[in-house]
């Protein structure tokens, strides 16, 4: 009961916060001097009142503001973002082809950054100033302070031409990209029948992956080594070693997930922020992903991709914070109870 | 404790080297793998079939596909793993630059697209440059989908003879119905309520003297004008004027409610959904556009003049793939996976120049950037103080500095490419700062107390154009212009607010803009319709009262130059017509790009010209 409870109060936040940002990012848009009719109509168009005056009521931009956004929240809501001004195609569906790329790619670079951020802040924990904890250090040194579209080219030079890998772009120069049916190329390739185009496009994540990845291992493997030694200096530690249990089973059922509470939180916003497009990686490798379209969006002054961008940004982080809240209560059943 | 601190020791050091160990194995695997010479394809097919096969991308993992022909049996093709042998029939181009990110391009001939660089690709026109001459860098028209014309001794109407037994992309024939749609379509249709930018500009300074289009016979089309222009020819060669399928684009036409339910003329299909109503030796296979744009060889093509014998293109399939950055584009050709890329930055293609693997091409461009001014309020109504800016302005510093040695000098409205383009041809010299200031002193611009002569707005655009970065020349232009003490203040934009300013006459301000001649490269119909008119930017005489003499005298020269029989007469009425604009225009040019290509040694016969791609299809091949 107390743990259904905890869900659902976290999930009403959730959609609170999403409300939020859809009003301010609603309000915003109204304060900034732009008529979005030109935009829309561009300076030939508004050159004819009668074509203004139809546009202005087509979107009710003569109606009074909660009037606009009561319309709008009821666009929202049935999954109609209205046009985009760049594409001129309905922003949904300009969402529905750039959101899998970016889904694809950040899954795989949160892979990577957790796959090596653990292990080494676990280990670096341990073996405190140790030459593991040393080369840990400076790989999260490196890793952080390294600018991703530096990192991305530096890959592109070793991997890609020295070395033979994949490059940019999200599938081969010699292959069509897999028909459209999810727009997850890996999915989307499978459904095809086709190995060859999967392998591909597989191929092609890793590079992209490695270099969005790279910054979050530093900060994540730091995090996940000091937690992990403050826990290790509690008194319950020492009692379980001096029961004479074994070190493995000390820090990893004793330690670890104690200490995961402050790296989780970190991973779940991380996660996040991954899903909201990285401008630089999709810049260097080519990737037409939510990045590169909220960029071109701002250039464009196109209001309805900006809004719905935002907003499905602000989504996937109440999501990702719920999910991280609920990862808590299994991790640590004392967040339940508080 | 002793011997737990002991054991754990142990295992740091063992820990350690084990992980030691990995990374170096593994780092060495990668070398000796990556460093592998390619194994030899082995492909095996198990039976052959009589289908014709549809995929163009050699398999390189195991995989087996089930292939129903039409006979009742069913064959199995297994493949084994092997690398990719080079594809000799699949051109990868590749164009650097956010510009494609940022653009739409779309299909559309007569709208967007037109400039864009696969559109001669799919599209033809009635005449056309003859790829022979300009394989030999001559600009040259010929007639291409018509078989002849003809012009009445008045010059006002012309009429064209259409080959007969060319197929549009759909398979429908190209009669004179396709031709009289298409011309309408461009030339009278309403396009300003459908697209968004400033896409007509074109048309919109072009003399309006075509009066109607007209079937005479299925094969057979007039063209009436209002008052004769003598480089008609070349208007009909630019991309603008491609031939569309009138029945596929006729059978997609809309009615847009979000523009007032306005009927769109097939443009939407165009444009946004990648339509291809083209004749062109490419037919659209896959777009999905700003990612990838690929085009497949139409093998209906009627294969262009019988007399020039051209081959057929060598390549089944043509790929354009944008790329952002310049280093990665550099790394796709070294490795082979892209053969040709444009719009290198100088430096990469001089890098590139020392490798025997690839060709490299660096030549001046047809694209111009120009600093502009608006003359019918402020101090820029004055022409002492245009001329002053004109004068204090370095353009070698401009060239060298903002465009990284990555342009040319060329302060008039000559392109390379056309008749009349001198190299480094110059009116004004560098930094004349004290005459300049002599001159606004004159003009009555003393400097004020602020410590500035006068305040004002330069706008710019945010994505850079061909290598060259538009804020780099507006700083740059700034810190020049502050010697005299005039404060011009860089203004980035997005597009169609920067034109809301710039086509706003009546406000004090200039702008760098890019201009280029790639829909049109023939001077006399360039000059005569861009620069020819001239009531741009207020420069006329009911706003310039002062020089109303120079501007008289200017209209006269235009007029003349109508009616001049050929290019050699025309450029000296020109030079003599620029000579006014500079002195006293609105417009100076602060350089021409260079155009900076490189492609892979492995393609023969390849050339690069103001066309771009159209005409090597006919001449480059792999070796």
């Amino acid at each position: 009961m107390g743990l259904l409870y905890y869900i659902l109060k976290r999930i009403f936040f959730g959609i609170l916060v999403i409300f939020g940002v859809l009003t301010l990012t609603f309000l915003i848009t109204k304060i900034i001097p732009q008529n979005p009719v030109a935009v829309w109509l561009g300076l030939e168009g508004m050159q004819y009142p009668e074509l203004v005056k139809q546009v202005t009521e087509l979107w009710k931009l003569d109606r009074p503001i909660w009037e606009q956004y009561i319309y709008y929240v009821g666009n929202v809501l049935r999954g109609d973002f209205g046009r985009s001004s760049w594409s001129r195609g309905p922003v949904i569906a300009d969402l529905a082809a750039r959101f899998p790329a970016t889904v694809e790619l950040s899954i795989f670079a949160f892979l990577i950054a957790m796959s090596i951020a653990i292990p080494t802040g676990i280990l670096s924990a341990v073996y405190r100033d140790k030459p593991i904890d040393h080369f840990s250090r400076i790989l999260s040194v490196v890793g952080i302070s390294g600018p991703s579209f530096w990192w991305g080219i530096i890959f592109l030079y070793i991997f890609y031409l020295q070395l033979g890998f994949a490059g940019s772009g999200r599938i081969g120069e010699g292959m069509s990209p897999p028909i459209t049916v999810t727009g997850f190329y890996l999915i989307d390739s499978l459904i095809e029948g086709r190995l060859d185009k999967f392998i591909d496009v597989l191929s092609h994540i890793f590079l992209p992956a490695l270099t969005l990845g790279i910054g979050a291992t530093g900060f994540t493997s730091r995090l996940t080594r000091s937690a992990l030694l403050e826990v290790l200096r509690k008194d319950y530690i020492k009692t379980a070693r001096m029961k004479g249990l074994r070190e493995r089973v000390v820090i990893y059922r004793h330690a670890l997930r104690n200490a995961l509470i402050a790296p989780v939180t970190y991973m779940g916003l991380l996660f996040g922020s991954m899903l909201g497009g990285s401008v630089f990686v999709e810049t260097v490798f080519t990737w037409r992903g939510m990045g590169q379209y909220i960029v071109t969006a701002i250039f464009a002054s196109d209001y309805p991709a900006l809004l719905a961008t935002t907003l499905v940004i602000a989504i996937i982080y109440s999501v990702a914070n719920i999910i991280v809240d609920l990862l808590y209560t299994v991790i640590d059943p004392r967040v339940r109870v508080g | 404790m002793i011997m737990r601190g002991c054991s754990r020791k142990a295992i740091t050091k063992i820990q350690a080297i084990i992980i030691a160990l990995i990374i170096v194995v593994s780092i060495g695997a990668a070398i000796y793998f990556a460093t592998l010479p390619a194994p030899t394809a082995t492909i095996t097919q198990t039976v052959s079939t009589t289908v014709p096969t549809t995929s163009i991308i050699t398999t390189t993992v195991p995989t087996t596909s089930i292939i129903t022909t039409t006979v009742p049996t069913t064959t199995i093709v297994t493949t084994t793993p092997t690398t990719p042998p080079p594809a000799t029939d699949r051109l990868v181009v590749s164009v650097i630059g956010a510009h494609w990110a940022n653009v739409k391009f779309g299909n559309d001939p007569a709208n967007d697209g037109a400039s864009a660089t696969y559109i001669p690709l799919v599209y033809e026109t009635l005449v056309t440059y003859d790829p022979v001459a300009l394989q030999k860098g001559e600009l040259k028209i010929i007639p291409w989908l018509a078989e002849s014309y003809t012009v009445s001794s008045d010059g006002l109407t012309w009429t064209f003879k259409l080959r007969k037994g060319i197929k549009f992309h759909s398979g429908n024939e190209m009669t004179a119905d396709d031709v009289v749609y298409s011309f309408n379509r461009y030339w009278f249709y309403d396009w300003s309520k459908i697209t968004p930018i400033l896409v007509m500009a074109y048309r919109k300074v072009m003399p309006d003297n075509v009066l109607s289009f007209e079937k005479v016979d299925a094969y057979t089309v007039k063209v009436n004008l209002k008052k004769p222009i003598p480089f008609f020819l070349s208007y009909l060669s630019s991309t603008l004027w491609s031939i569309v399928d009138s029945k596929l684009v006729q059978s997609k036409e809309r009615t847009l409610p979000e523009l007032g339910n306005v009927k769109d003329n097939g443009y939407y299909w165009l444009n946004y959904e990648f339509g291809d109503a083209g004749t062109g030796p490419y037919k659209v296979k896959n777009v999905e556009m700003t990612v990838r744009y690929e085009f497949e060889r139409f093998e209906d093509y009627w294969g262009g003049p019988p007399e020039l014998k051209l081959s057929k293109p060598a390549f089944k399939y043509i790929v354009y793939i944008p790329i952002n950055e310049d280093a990665d584009g550099r790394f796709k050709l070294l490795r082979g996976d892209v053969h040709v890329v444009s719009d290198f930055l100088a430096d990469t293609v001089k890098a590139l120049s020392n490798n025997p693997d690839v060709k490299t091409f660096s030549g001046p461009s047809p694209l111009g950037f120009g600093l502009w001014m608006h003359t019918v309020t402020g101090p820029l109504k004055d022409w002492r103080v245009r001329k002053a800016i004109k004068m204090a302005l370095n353009y070698t510093e401009l060239v060298n500095v903002a465009a990284a040695g990555g342009a040319n000098v060329a302060q008039g409205w000559f392109l390379p490419g056309m008749p009349g383009w001198e190299e480094n041809a110059r009116y004004f010299k560098d930094a004349q700062i004290e005459a300049a200031n002599k001159l606004l002193d004159e003009a009555g611009y003393t400097v004020q107390a602020d410590g500035w002569r006068f305040h004002i707005n330069m706008y710019l655009r945010p994505e850079p154009r061909w290598g060259l970065d538009f804020t780099r020349f507006g700083l740059l232009v700034k810190s020049q212009l502050a010697k005299i003490k005039i404060d011009a203040v860089p203004v980035v934009l997005q597009v169609s607010e920067y034109y809301a300013h710039v086509f706003n006459a009546a406000e004090p301000c200039m702008w760098i803009q890019p201009w280029d001649t790639l829909m049109m490269p023939d001077t006399p119909m360039f000059l005569c319709t861009y620069w020819g008119t001239n009531p741009w930017f207020g420069y006329n005489k009911t706003t310039q009262p002062d020089i109303a003499d120079k501007i008289a005298q200017r209209e006269a020269l235009y007029q003349q130059m109508l009616n001049a029989p050929n290019d050699e007469s025309r450029i000296p009425i020109f030079n003599q017509m620029l000579k006014i604009d500079l002195e006293y225009g609105p417009f100076v040019n602060l350089a021409v790009a260079t155009w900076h290509v490189a492609y892979t040694a492995k393609l023969q016969g390849f050339f690069w010209s103001p066309r771009q791609l159209f005409p090597a299809i006919f001449y480059a091949k792999f070796a």
